[in-house]
């Protein structure tokens, strides 16, 4: 009898143990900040498991008309996203292979101006697949507590997402408040300069008659 | 003893997943750059390598791929030579704010473009508490990590209504510049127009022609 409390004991804690490991591995990663010259190409990769969850949420931040084409290539070389003059994105998807998989982002329809992109990336490393407990080994409790951190995790994603929106928008803004001074004083010079030819090009009519 | 040897071993397996692990392909007498936002005061721990199954070359003096991270205000905080092996680094940012990563070929070489990784996390790893002897207690352990993303929700949505009325204020400043902008240039168009007919009038009646 005592065996067996043992041995149930050592389940329950592992158990308990595998959902501390579910909630810290629900990590958050931020977002960083690719810098992409024009007509030039960056790309990165990251290592995935199998059948794992890949987030990918990005946000054109600055540059131009705030768009970039952008391709997501699995570890056999095949793509499985592509988007094209996207000013924001947000793909999930499931890996069907272990492997690198890459992220390019591409701003060959730029000749001159360079885009900058916030990108978030998350994925669960490959390796963490050590002593997950699946929903039927934790207890209601332990489960509610394990999709508490999943929604947890997903809340601050989606903020994470409204702030580089805002970032967009906000350069955006700048963008237009500069291009609307610069439109009105080019505006400006081409009244007066067609003003001004208006009237020679009358005073010269006039005084070629004058010779006539 | 076996039980909790055995938890640590699962938590320690997990603890060596870095919040973001990046691979980039840097070609010869290239440079790619990254940039990240960090908060002040907490460690930033990461890890360099030049990814096995590639060539690494060992060379005096400059090395020939570098890991460069520079803070906000242009301080090295990080600088790592190419040697064999996974590089673990740390530092700790001065001020919010973001944080350069940069990975450079300096000198010419023929070859393929070597994969280099770069991972990083910030803040303390649950694992690293364990390291230090702290007694295990899954639930409350779990529950403290939902209240910091929790908490770090509010802090987030005080943010996002600043810059939220922030942008508010900027398009209004936008408007108010549209506004005046056209305002002018009908003025101008207005000025000109008047000026042109009083020029031409004053013009031909100089002329003897009216």
């Amino acid at each position: 009898r005592r065996h067996t409390q043992t041995v149930m004991m050592k389940q329950t804690t592992t158990a308990l143990v595998a959902l501390l490991v579910v909630v810290a591995a629900v990590a958050v990663a931020d977002a960083f900040l690719l810098n992409v010259d024009a007509n030039a190409v960056e790309c990165f990769k990251e290592e995935v498991g199998e059948n794992l969850p890949v987030k990918l949420v990005f946000q054109v931040i600055q540059g131009g008309s705030f768009d970039i084409d952008f391709e997501i290539t699995n570890p056999k070389g095949e793509q499985v996203f592509n988007g094209h003059r996207e000013s924001e994105g947000k793909v999930d998807f499931y890996t069907t292979i272990a492997g690198y998989y890459k992220f390019c982002f591409s701003n060959k329809m730029s000749t001159v101006t360079g885009k900058a992109i916030e990108v978030l990336l998350q994925v669960e490393e490959k390796g963490d697949n050590l002593g997950y407990a699946t929903s039927e080994d934790l207890s209601p409790l332990d489960n509610a507590i394990r999709q508490l951190a999943e929604g947890v995790s997903d809340v601050v994603t989606v903020q994470r997402q409204m702030h580089m929106r805002d970032e967009a928008h906000q350069n955006i803004t700048l963008n237009t408040n500069r291009v609307v001074l610069y439109w009105f004083f080019f505006e400006a010079l081409l009244i007066v300069a067609l003003v001004g030819w208006q009237v020679i090009q009358l005073r010269k009519i006039f005084e070629t008659k004058r010779v006539v | 003893t076996t039980m909790r040897g055995g938890a640590v071993l699962v938590v320690l397996a997990a603890a060596a997943a870095f919040a973001q692990a990046l691979v980039f392909e840097v070609p010869n007498g290239h440079q790619k750059c990254f940039s990240q936002d960090f908060k002040q005061g907490q460690v930033v721990d990461g890890e360099f390598e030049i990814l096995p199954g590639q060539p690494v070359f060992m060379m005096q003096n400059p090395s020939l791929m570098t890991l460069r991270i520079t803070g906000n205000d242009g301080k090295v905080l990080v600088d790592l030579r190419e040697k064999p092996g996974k590089q673990p680094f740390q530092f700790t940012p001065e001020r919010d704010g973001l944080v350069d990563f940069c990975l450079r070929e300096t000198r010419w070489r023929k070859g393929a473009p070597r994969e280099v990784s770069v991972k990083f996390t910030q803040g303390a790893s649950v694992a690293s508490q364990i390291a230090k002897g702290v007694e295990l207690m899954p639930m409350e352990q779990a529950m403290t990590k939902i209240e910091e993303r929790a908490k770090r929700i509010q802090q987030g949505t005080e943010d996002l209504k600043k810059r939220g009325s922030a942008l508010r204020d900027l398009t209004e400043v936008v408007n108010a510049r549209v506004a005046w902008l056209s305002l002018f240039s009908i003025g101008l168009l207005v000025c000109a127009g008047v000026w042109q007919m009083y020029y031409l009038k004053h013009y031909f009646s100089m002329k003897k022609l009216i």
